[in-house]
């Protein structure tokens, strides 16, 4: 078990679409390091989840959100009543989505996006700091000799790289990932584990899969739900070996999900 | 192999019954394209036959004049021209605008299909409503005259639904991952429709703006109804002059005439020589929405193909 503090705690996290209930009172603390992965059988929650972290159900009309989740920073802002505006809390949040989804214009216009929205850069800063997440997210060596070319012109896996990079520029404080190797080959998903477990060294990860393998190949702590509710939530080896509650051991087994 | 016959028996009686309607259908669906295509070409080529004698520049510098080998459309296009124009003043602002306001920013409420269901209707309300309404309202309430003003006003009132509708689509078909992606990094609503939306459905827009053009250039009723003249032998005043502000406005405040009208008047007269010249005017204007038409599907495919 680490000691870390929490970089976010999240309380009593309810959310609705229309009516119906998809999160139920969910508690759950997001440790300052690793990856945390979220996993479950299929329309548990875990997406609703993330995508709540980051204020995206605002969005959306029909949409309710309710509870609190609670940043660590200096003033404990609580991300969904703060009187912040939610720009604010989405810059402090990157995500990274399941399809690769670069926008249609140049590799490097797309790493900027996030800097030129919400910092005031020289040129030659956003330069350096397109490298530097390029870097980051290994693609610098892919891309360096045509850093104009349209982002549509890559191959998925690099693609989804390239969105990773996006998110970290505006170096956020978490990194929210929705099962960002989901439409992605088996080599192109070993290379974004290794970046993720690269990632979380800097950044907190929380990953969202429905792979159990990918939960325990790269993540640190593992939050299993079903059906609205965190059913456990402990250190990947804690679950993996000797989970406490039986819905996590036949899950884990492979008995359903 | 590929010249064989398709051999049909290894299917089941299910199946071949699917293919043989599924090869009726394609030769019915082939039947009717040819058959209105047939109908334009034929249109064009009779309108090109009857008109050709009047097909030269002079028809396009002449005024109307009681002689017909004389008579030309210089008032009529530069009617249209000025009427369009600032029929596209008014709807290509407002009816972006609206339809950014309806799909970005207004809640959904419990009335919002209703606002729906009225601008879809708004677009299929007959024109000659349009006119009568433009000329209790503009006409005598605010007593702008039976002006090129008034003329473009009515016809902005006419297209407005089309261009809602059609922008509106267009803002539809940007993927919602790409909007998402725009929110998670902190760009704002405005950010988003700049950077965004707005460049990923222009062509969209674009072509919904031309579909209108072409609509409102052929749009006759209300304009009649408000009061165009059908014969007229003078300009408006033009736009440019030689003093200081350079730019003259006046324009707005004349009387017009716009080419479908004055070919309705030349059709109206017994004289068959007239007919020449109401033929040529229909060709220019059947030809002109017919290039308009193609330049919005240039368009339209060109944004699909990006988009891809």
């Amino acid at each position: 078990m680490t000691t870390t503090k929490p970089i976010l705690s999240i309380k009593n996290l309810s959310v609705y679409y229309s009516n119906k209930k998809v999160l139920n009172k969910i508690n759950l603390e997001i440790l300052d390091s690793g990856v945390t992965a979220l996993m479950g059988p299929s329309g548990c929650g875990k997406s609703t989840l993330l995508r709540a972290i980051n204020r995206l159900h605002d969005l959306y009309g029909n949409t309710r959100v309710e509870g609190s989740i609670l940043l660590n920073d200096a003033d404990k802002t609580d991300l969904l009543n703060t009187n912040k505006p939610v720009e604010w809390v989405r810059s402090q949040i990157g995500m990274v989505f399941q399809k690769p989804n670069p926008f249609p214009k140049s590799i490097f216009d797309n790493v900027a996006y996030g800097l030129r929205v919400q910092k005031d850069l020289t040129t030659a800063q956003t330069k350096d700091r397109v490298k530097e997440c390029l870097i980051d997210a290994g693609l610098w060596d892919e891309v360096y000799d045509r850093l104009d070319a349209p982002a549509q012109s890559l191959s998925g896996g690099q693609q989804q790289r390239l969105c990773i990079a996006r998110a970290l520029a505006p170096s956020p404080l978490i990194l929210l990932m929705d099962e960002p190797t989901s439409a992605l080959d088996p080599l192109a998903t070993q290379i974004i584990e290794k970046l993720i477990q690269k990632i979380s060294k800097k950044t907190s990860v929380v990953l969202v899969t429905h792979s159990m393998q990918q939960a325990k190949r790269i993540s640190d702590h593992v939050a299993f739900l079903y059906l609205g509710d965190i059913v456990e939530c402990d250190s990947t080896k804690k679950v993996f070996d000797s989970p406490e509650h039986e819905l996590t051991k036949s899950y884990i087994e492979g008995s359903f999900g | 192999m590929k010249n064989q016959r398709m051999d049909l028996s290894v299917l089941s009686p299910k199946q071949r019954n699917q293919k043989i309607f599924a090869r009726i259908f394609v030769s019915l669906a082939t039947a009717v394209l040819i058959i209105s295509l047939g109908v334009i070409c034929v249109l064009l080529i009779r309108l090109f036959i009857d008109g050709v004698e009047r097909l030269n520049l002079d028809f396009f510098i002449n005024f109307p004049s009681r002689f017909p080998e004389k008579a030309g459309i210089l008032s009529a296009w530069v009617g249209s021209f000025a009427v369009v124009l600032l029929c596209l003043m008014f709807s290509i602002p407002l009816g972006i605008a609206c339809a950014i306001y309806l799909e970005e920013f207004a809640k959904k409420r419990f009335y919002s299909p209703f606002i729906e269901v009225c601008i879809g209707n708004l677009a299929g309300v007959p024109s000659i409503t349009f006119g009568l309404l433009a000329l209790g309202l503009f006409v005598y309430q605010f007593n702008l005259g039976s002006s090129i003003l008034t003329a473009g006003l009515t016809l902005s009132l006419l297209v407005l639904p089309v261009i809602i509708m059609s922008t509106r689509e267009a803002l539809r078909t940007v993927p919602l991952g790409l909007k998402e992606a725009a929110y998670s990094l902190g760009a704002t609503k405005l950010q988003v429709l700049r950077h965004h939306l707005i460049p990923q459905s222009q062509s969209g827009i674009f072509t919904g703006v031309i579909l209108s053009l072409s609509r409102a250039i052929g749009e006759t009723a209300p304009l009649i109804t408000i009061g165009a003249l059908t014969f007229i032998a003078f300009l408006p005043e033009a736009p440019v002059t030689g003093d200081f502000p350079f730019l003259n406005f006046n324009w707005v405040w004349d009387s017009f005439t716009v080419l479908p009208i004055q070919l309705y008047n030349w059709t109206s007269r017994p004289q068959a020589e007239f007919h020449k010249n109401a033929a040529a005017a229909s060709f220019i204007l059947v030809s002109l929405s017919l290039f308009l038409n193609s330049f919005a599907i240039v368009l339209r495919h060109r944004h699909n193909r990006k988009n891809i």
